[in-house]
């Protein structure tokens, strides 16, 4: 037995048991049970307006080799994309900064504190008004909706380094900046990915409802589209699109925020 | 041993009557340091010994310069303390390696900032890592090791800067009872070969004789200094020296009055009447 030999055994080992894990079992067979509770509903001739997993595995290749499918994937996320950056580089900045400096943060946070209950779709009619495109419209709402939770996650989080951090820092003679980037900034790391997790869930309720409601792309069209077209299976399949890139995006954010915390296990 | 020990000429902290009331207000106010009065002799390691919650933390705030004294004074050969500086250095109750830097950056952390080349910094940092027998651990983040290899990598974190004073808040607090005598040990062994002035903070008595020159007891809140022992076992120490009649007399001695204290922490009314 070398210890190589060894090793390998134990990474087999290790695989197998995943995949004898009963959490991955008990997660798909929830997934089949629910299409399969709904098929049986259809055959029961309940639910008549919705079609059946059966004719949705029949339509859906159809209709996802239809153009415009995948561009609706593309212009969807360009506009959670662009509103998250802009907002995760704001709620950053503005965040650290208030972090950092007592006197900012009593001027700024009553002003935020106001500005925070109001729903980012409550911003709709003004930016309509305001921006001169649509597309600026939606980006400008899907930043209202990450901007706060990062902005109030990058405080909690400076706020919440362990005081004793700062002293050793101070003890071992750091200068203003090593303070900043070296202590308070990964301090505070774990609660911002938290942040932009919760952020880019955000984006993406918000720039649904905002295309349903101004655009004329994107998944959110789509899903409405189909309603205005009639087109079960479209909706369906919008909802379906909308459920994965959600999904998705938050799973990348935890990769990201993983690999950027690699302390954290 | 005994000649290197009178080198060292510098560490030479004093606290001169000290006080501390914590609280804003008179009805909050709280007494924890009445009247502390002791020294530590450049080259010495000096141990506090205190019942729980009298305010030895509190001392090693001050002298650290992390919080400032109500009354009296504190003076580190002869210059008073103010504020944080890189001549003191403190190893906390629980562990305080910042968890996002491995053992190595951790350890490197403080000669780099003080604008020692980083190349020189990580050098001396893996020796010193070494020599607390973490040689094979300095990738690794302080989550990812063990309670009593996170102490050893704090003290390396301390002892690389080479500071005056050297203040150990109960270091070894927590660990079970075999990781802790191995660890005294570990540590005396560090100490004979650097001698750096220490004030030691424990609530434990025989981890208090077994590394000390002198002993500095507390009593408890409002907390003044009971007595200051001298301890005249030989150096290098050594586990049987705790069988010893020196170290009997003085656990004795030592015993007596922290029960005393220890009662009172336990009623607080009756120390009061
Ligand atoms: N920041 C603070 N504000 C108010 N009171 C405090 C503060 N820090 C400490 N105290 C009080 O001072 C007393 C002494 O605390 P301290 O932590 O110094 O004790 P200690 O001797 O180190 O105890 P232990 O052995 O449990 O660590 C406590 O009773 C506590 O209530
Ligand atoms: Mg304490």
């Amino acid at each position: 037995m070398t210890p190589l030999w060894d090793t390998k055994w134990f990474l087999w080992e290790r695989w197998s048991r995943r995949l004898r894990s009963a959490v991955l079992w008990q997660g798909l067979a929830g997934i089949i049970t629910f299409f399969f509770v709904w098929q049986v509903a259809r055959w029961l001739g309940w639910m008549v307006i919705i079609p059946s997993p059966i004719e949705l595995a029949g339509g859906i290749p159809e209709e996802i080799s239809r153009t415009g499918y995948w561009q609706n994937w593309v212009d969807s996320s360009r506009r959670v994309f662009a509103g998250f950056a802009v907002a995760a580089v704001a709620g950053i900045v503005i965040g650290v900064v208030m972090g950092m400096s007592k006197g900012l943060r009593a001027t700024i946070f009553p002003l935020f504190e106001v500005m925070r209950p109001i729903p980012p779709l409550a911003w709709l009619p003004l930016a309509i008004l305001f921006w001169p495109s649509s597309e600026l419209t939606m980006i400008f709402l899907t930043f209202i909706g990450a901007f706060f939770p990062i902005l109030l996650n990058v405080l909690a989080g400076i706020d919440k380094v362990d005081p004793r951090y700062r002293l050793a820092a101070l003890s071992l003679g750091s200068s203003h900046g090593a303070m900043f980037r070296r202590v308070l900034i990964p301090g505070a790391l774990p609660s911002l990915f938290t942040g932009l997790a919760i952020a880019i869930g955000i984006t993406w309720e918000v720039v649904i409802a905002a295309e349903m409601a101004s655009g004329t792309n994107g998944l959110g069209y789509m899903t409405w589209d189909s309603y205005m077209t009639h087109s079960m299976i479209g909706i369906v399949l919008g909802m379906l699109s909308i459920g994965i890139a959600g999904m998705a995006s938050s799973w990348i954010m935890r990769v990201v925020g993983q690999v950027a915390t690699p302390w954290q296990r | 041993m005994m000649t290197q020990r009178s080198t060292k000429s510098y560490g030479h902290c004093v606290v001169d009557a000290v006080g501390k009331v914590y609280g804003a207000t008179e009805d909050e106010a709280e007494i924890v340091l009445k009247d502390c009065t002791f020294d530590v002799p450049a080259g010495s390691l000096t141990v506090l010994l205190g019942p729980s919650g009298c305010g030895k933390s509190t001392l090693v705030n001050l002298i650290a310069g992390y919080d400032k004294p109500t009354l009296g004074r504190i003076t580190l050969d002869g210059a008073p303390v103010s504020a944080p500086g890189v001549d003191r250095i403190v190893v906390f109750q629980e562990t305080a390696l910042f968890p996002w830097m491995t053992l190595l950056d951790n350890v490197a952390y403080g000669p780099i900032q003080t604008g020692r080349p980083r190349r020189e910094a990580e050098q001396e940092a893996s020796e010193l890592l070494r020599a607390v027998g973490l040689a094979g651990f300095q990738d690794r983040y302080p989550s990812q090791i063990s309670g009593g290899m996170q102490r050893r990598a704090e003290v390396a974190r301390a002892l690389i800067t080479r500071p005056k004073l050297m203040l150990m808040d109960e270091p070894f607090r927590g660990l079970d009872h075999m990781s802790r005598g191995l660890m005294q040990e570990y540590y005396l062994k560090l100490f004979d070969e650097h001698r750096t002035t220490t004030l030691f903070v424990t609530s434990e008595i025989d981890e208090a004789i077994f590394l000390a020159d002198r002993l500095v007891i507390l009593s408890y809140k409002p907390t003044v200094v009971q007595t200051v022992i001298d301890v005249p076992l030989p150096r290098p120490r050594n586990f049987q020296m705790l069988t010893s009649s020196t170290y009997g007399q003085i656990k004795d001695q030592a015993l007596g009055l922290l029960y005393d204290e220890a009662l009172k922490a336990f009623d607080p009314g009756k120390a009061a009447a």
